[in-house]
């Protein structure tokens, strides 16, 4: 009897064997969920709720949380692989396959009577033995085009269908070179990713400057302009009487109406100088202003700047502001005394543009814009929001692959590798911890394996193949999807990040270690708190 | 004619309740007749526009949040918006490799399905007590793809991981990607807007949403700096005593202490007489017979109240009275709460009139809707609305008048006038805004039947059963800001005592409240106590 029961009759609790059982079993469970999602060929899933909604998704994550699986360790996994996404943008799926994969694997041998903490021990050997494997598989690339595009394809070929994929694989690729500076890290945020619920999702493509989801909001403003100067500021010109002065305080309507005028005097002042600004600057040109402000613009000030031909703007969100400095130069200004030329931004073309109650506002043509934005299309919302998520990823696995200046061969490749090099490791390993470097060399395999299954082919068949080839040729061979057969990742361009396959090497098995040695759960809910 | 524009925010179960009662109440009271436009600017609270094929829509300008699994039949997206047909809408994927997992559709409410089926006449009878289990239930008006928001990590009614601690909430406001998502949403709003007056916000305060609401507050402060009027609302249904209602006390502290802090002016909403004390007994109405522990009904009295106090700055007589207005009136020297209360409906007894109610009045013109709190008549801050009596029931003509010419009251002309009248005289120390609207309001289906038998079709009240099914009503509701709220400030920081450590509920200090925050959220309460109490008459 477990000491819990002693101390509260009412807890819930499993040993030992039983405990390991429950983890196990969980492990499993979800590892069959999510398997047929793995790679170019695995299946996504179309999650929808009663209400019709519709959530297309092979994301770990989501999967777990709509489909209401509610098992502890299940959610541990899951968490694993959130934070696999939160890191590095890809490889939830791998996360949880590996997780599973190992715990099976320990099954085998902890059922013959071995003790979990040997075999935790052998596992950590392994793992440090995988990322030698790992490091001595690294491919050097250069920030080009040519080296960024395979890895960039080869995320988001898992993400969305082939002919898709190598379109957004162009705007991705193009986006992060446009906004890369020097050898600064890149910062994703400058990418704006915008959606506009029209056409079709092949029609979307990249702007080199920003696009906003709202408009002017005069009937007189111009819709478009070029060769425009663009002011950006966070000044508020929108009159707000002040909470200050209660009601109980007048005595008449006039004495309010005053004291209404004399503040509003203060917001047309500030209107005042950029239309000052403007006239200095255009008048007699054939160039253009555009304010774009953080803040409100109320119907009077809009009136003042739409009487100037001035474009604006209001309440951007907070984030443009710095994107709007970085795409067309110039300052975001706090406060409009002093205003100078050098503290405009330019733009070639500025131009709106209508969708149902949605307004789109385009800034284009920037001189140099370090900031770009996606412009996203779909019919419909639940295809924005995975378009969103691919491009997303696929962002990402760029930035990776810059960061690492390295990818590694994918379609399997290394976990063939790795396996191989293990087996040989193993002979080097004195006593039992031996054999946890077994169970770990036979868990990698599960990537080829269900890449292969999910194509259609026979599993054993496979590993075998890959295994008489690799040793053939003395280097790692991948899976040709399509065939069924050995290829050489680097000729098909297949190629994985470093750090993806990093941190699921090591986050795996940190997490099956635990769940391993796990040897009691308990669940001693205190029965006063529900109600 | 221009509006100044108000956002709605509905976060939590019950507050949805609420709001959803308070946007029928709205609808019911929309006029379609040309002729005779409402005295109501609707302009205030809904927004005009336009979807894809060029319909025109009027929808709330709202931002309702929830947990999973409390929307039903209701789409997320709201089914306005139709999204336009596209024949090859999977694209993305190969659609062999489309695995669907369908979750069966759930059952709509009769109500709902009548309202669908015929925007006519709904003369059907509904049981809308039995029917109810959430409030799409009794949902009348469509929203905004924007509206709904589902707060994916918790599911509702859910034992095994409750949203039942304040941190939790704001812990899912921290998670960059949510907020940014839900900050966009505010910003489209608001980027709308000629000339915004500011925000209601309704909010659970006793669990996971009091967090999450008071970290939408503080945003909405810092990022927009209008006037901010919040109700946080308790449920007010029995409950037996346990360590919940400590888990709900101390999740209302914080909410108030954060809310208190951030927004312009707070009232807080409760159909029951304590709100947190185990032996709570609801409020009282002399002419209303409610069940407590129906959400259903409980919400319809506080969203009334709501509508009513709120006419203030939504009419169409003074454009110029602001949100900004009420606030400023009421909160001075860190009274920052301030008891809501009403009076449904507005005893206007059969055959007489209002000069003769207002001599006869005594006991307390108004019910307090404020948890642990009676309002006074006397030392108030107030801002009182009246709708529905009208002038001809002012007083008799005067070949017709007798005995009520001899009251001082029959020199007034007009409601306005005489109801200033009555609250000046009665309400010693008090400075008293007072709004009158001529319009009832009207009755419709999906409120609760909770009028008791003695009440006509028009609100009137007779002293014998007449068993009319009432159409419209004359309502008061106030905002009052005086002594009543020292004790309920004392009241709730008596209870926030009883857990003295914050280590025993330890889901509190695994989401990071500490105990040094929580001492200071205690003294708070006792300086709001404090800003109260008036020594100095």
């Amino acid at each position: 009897m477990a000491a819990i029961s002693l101390l509260n009759p009412k807890a819930e609790f499993a040993r030992a064997a039983q405990a390991l059982a429950v983890n196990i079993s969980a492990a499993k469970g979800i590892q069959d969920v999510m398997k047929t999602n793995l790679g170019p060929k695995g299946t996504m899933k179309m999650l929808v709720s009663g209400a019709g909604d519709i959530k297309i998704t092979k994301d770990g994550n989501v999967l777990l949380h709509e489909m209401q699986i509610q098992h502890p360790t299940a959610s541990l996994i899951a968490r694993a692989s959130t934070a696999q996404d939160d890191m590095t943008g890809d490889g939830t799926t791998s996360t949880v396959l590996v997780i599973g994969e190992l715990l099976k694997q320990a099954d085998l041998y902890i059922s013959e009577g071995l003790h979990p903490r040997v075999l935790t021990e052998g596992f950590d050997l392994a793992r440090a033995k995988t990322i030698e494997v790992l490091d001595s598989l690294k491919i050097p690339i250069e920030p080009t085009k040519e080296g960024l595009l395979d890895v960039a394809k080869t995320s988001l070929r898992t993400k969305v269908h082939p002919s898709l994929a190598d379109k957004l694989t162009d705007v991705c690729v193009e986006a992060i070179l446009t906004i890369k500076q020097g050898d600064q890290q890149i910062d994703l945020h400058m990418v704006e990713l915008m959606e506009m619920q029209h056409r079709t999702a092949a029609d979307t493509s990249l702007i080199r400057g920003i696009v906003m989801d709202h408009g002017s909001r005069h009937p007189d403003m111009p819709k478009r302009l070029e060769n425009a100067y663009i002011l950006t500021c966070n000044v508020s010109l929108e009159y707000e009487k002040s909470e200050v002065n209660s009601g109980f305080f007048y005595k008449t309507a006039e004495e309010r109406e005053k004291l209404v005028a004399a503040e509003r005097e203060f917001i047309d002042n500030r209107v005042k100088k950029i239309i000052e600004l403007k006239k200095k600057l255009c008048d007699g040109t054939d160039k253009s202003f555009v304010v774009i402000n953080q803040k409100g613009i109320d119907p009077p000030s809009l009136d003042m700047l739409a009487k100037e031909n001035i474009m604006g703007l209001r309440r951007a969100k907070r984030r443009n502001m710095e994107r709007l400095a970085l795409a067309c130069g110039g300052v975001a200004m706090n406060s409009v005394d002093d205003l100078q030329e050098e503290h405009l931004g330019w733009a070639g073309l500025v131009y709106e543009h209508v969708l149902g109650e949605t307004k789109y506002t385009f800034v284009e043509d920037c001189k140099k814009p370090n900031s770009v934005t996606i412009l996203l299309k779909g019919p419909n919302k639940y295809t924005l929001v995975q378009l969103k998520d691919a491009v997303r990823d696929g962002l990402r696995a760029i930035k990776n692959a810059i960061d690492d200046r390295a990818v590694v061969p994918g379609a399997g490749a290394f976990e063939v590798a790795a396996s191989q090099a293990l087996q040989r490791f193993k002979e080097e390993v004195k006593g039992k911890l031996r054999l946890g470097v077994q169970a770990y060399a036979e868990a990698l395999l599960i990537i080829p394996k269900t890449l292969a299954i999910n194509s259609g082919f026979d599993s054993q068949d496979t590993i075998v193949k890959l295994f008489e080839e690799s040793t053939a040729l003395g280097e790692a061979v991948g899976l040709d999807l399509s065939s069924g057969e050995a290829l050489k990742p680097a000729d098909a361009g297949i190629f994985d990040n470093y750090v993806v396959k990093k941190q699921i090497i090591n986050s795996c098995t940190v997490i099956a270690s635990n769940l391993l040695l796990v040897d009691e759960i308990m669940r001693a809910g205190m029965s006063s708190l529900k109600g | 004619m221009t509006a100044r524009e108000i956002l709605s925010f509905q976060f939590g179960h019950y507050s949805n309740f609420i709001g959803t009662h308070w946007w029928n109440i709205q609808e019911s009271n929309f006029s379609y007749d040309q002729d005779h436009p409402s005295d109501i600017n609707h302009d205030v609270l809904y927004r005009q526009g336009e979807t894809q094929r060029k319909e025109v829509t009027f929808t709330p300008r709202l931002l309702a949040v929830d947990l999973k699994g409390t929307l039903g039949y209701l789409s997320e997206q709201g089914n306005l918006y139709e999204e336009c047909d596209s024949e090859e809408s999977n694209s993305l994927w190969e659609n062999k490799d489309l695995e669907v997992v369908t979750e069966p559709a759930p059952a709509k409410s009769p109500f709902i399905q009548s309202l669908e089926a015929n925007a006519g006449e709904s003369a059907r009878k509904f049981d809308l007590e039995s029917e109810v289990n959430s409030w799409v239930d009794y949902l009348v008006p469509r929203f905004h793809p924007r509206t709904i928001n589902i707060l994916k990590q918790y599911k509702h009614a859910c034992t095994s991981q409750p949203f039942d601690i304040f941190n939790y909430g704001l812990n899912i406001w921290k998670n960059a990607q949510y907020s940014e998502d839900f900050c966009d949403k505010i910003r489209s709003y608001v980027e709308e807007c000629d000339m915004m007056q500011g925000f209601h916000v309704i909010l659970d305060s006793t669990d996971g949403f009091a967090g999450f609401g008071a970290a939408c507050i503080q945003y909405l402060r810092d990022e927009y700096g209008k006037s901010i009027l919040s109700f946080p609302a308790i449920d007010g249904k029995s409950s037996e005593p346990s360590a919940a209602n400590l888990i709900k006390v101390v999740n209302t502290a914080l909410c108030w202490q954060s809310i208190g802090e951030h927004s312009s002016l707070f009232s807080p909403l409760c159909a029951g007489t304590s709100g947190w004390l185990p032996s709570d007994v609801p409020r009282e109405f002399a002419n209303l017979t409610y069940n407590r522990d129906l959400k259903y009904h409980s919400s319809a009295l506080l969203a009334t109240a709501l509508d009513t106090v709120t006419l203030r700055y939504r009419n169409k007589a003074y454009p110029a009275s602001a949100l900004s207005d009420l606030c400023a009136d009421l909160n001075k020297l860190g009274r920052k709460a301030a008891a809501i209360s009403l009076s449904l409906p507005f005893p206007m007894t059969v055959k007489r009139d209002l000069i003769d109610i207002l001599d006869d009045f005594d006991g307390s013109p108004w019910t307090s809707l404020t948890p642990s709190c009676e309002i006074t008549t006397d030392k108030n801050m107030q801002s009182i609305v009246l709708r529905g009596v009208l002038e001809e029931r002012l007083k008799r003509p005067l070949h017709d008048a007798r005995k009520q010419m001899a009251k001082p009251a029959y020199r007034c002309s007009t409601v306005h006038e005489m109801m200033t009248m009555y609250l000046a005289y009665s309400c010693h120390a008090s400075a008293t805004h007072l709004t009158v609207i001529n319009e009832p309001l009207k009755i419709k289906n999906p409120f609760p039947k909770i009028f008791n038998n003695n009440v006509h079709a028009n609100g009137d009240i007779a002293a014998w059963p007449v068993g009319e099914d009432v159409k419209s009503v004359p309502v008061m509701a106030g905002l009052h800001s005086g002594e009543g709220l020292s004790k309920m400030f004392s009241s709730l920081h008596d209870q926030a005592m009883k857990v003295k450590s914050i280590k025993k509920f330890h889901a509190f200090q695994d989401s990071g409240l500490e105990q040094d925050e929580y001492a200071e959220c205690l003294n708070y309460l006792l300086d709001c106590k404090e800003a109260y109490e008036d020594h100095y008459v």
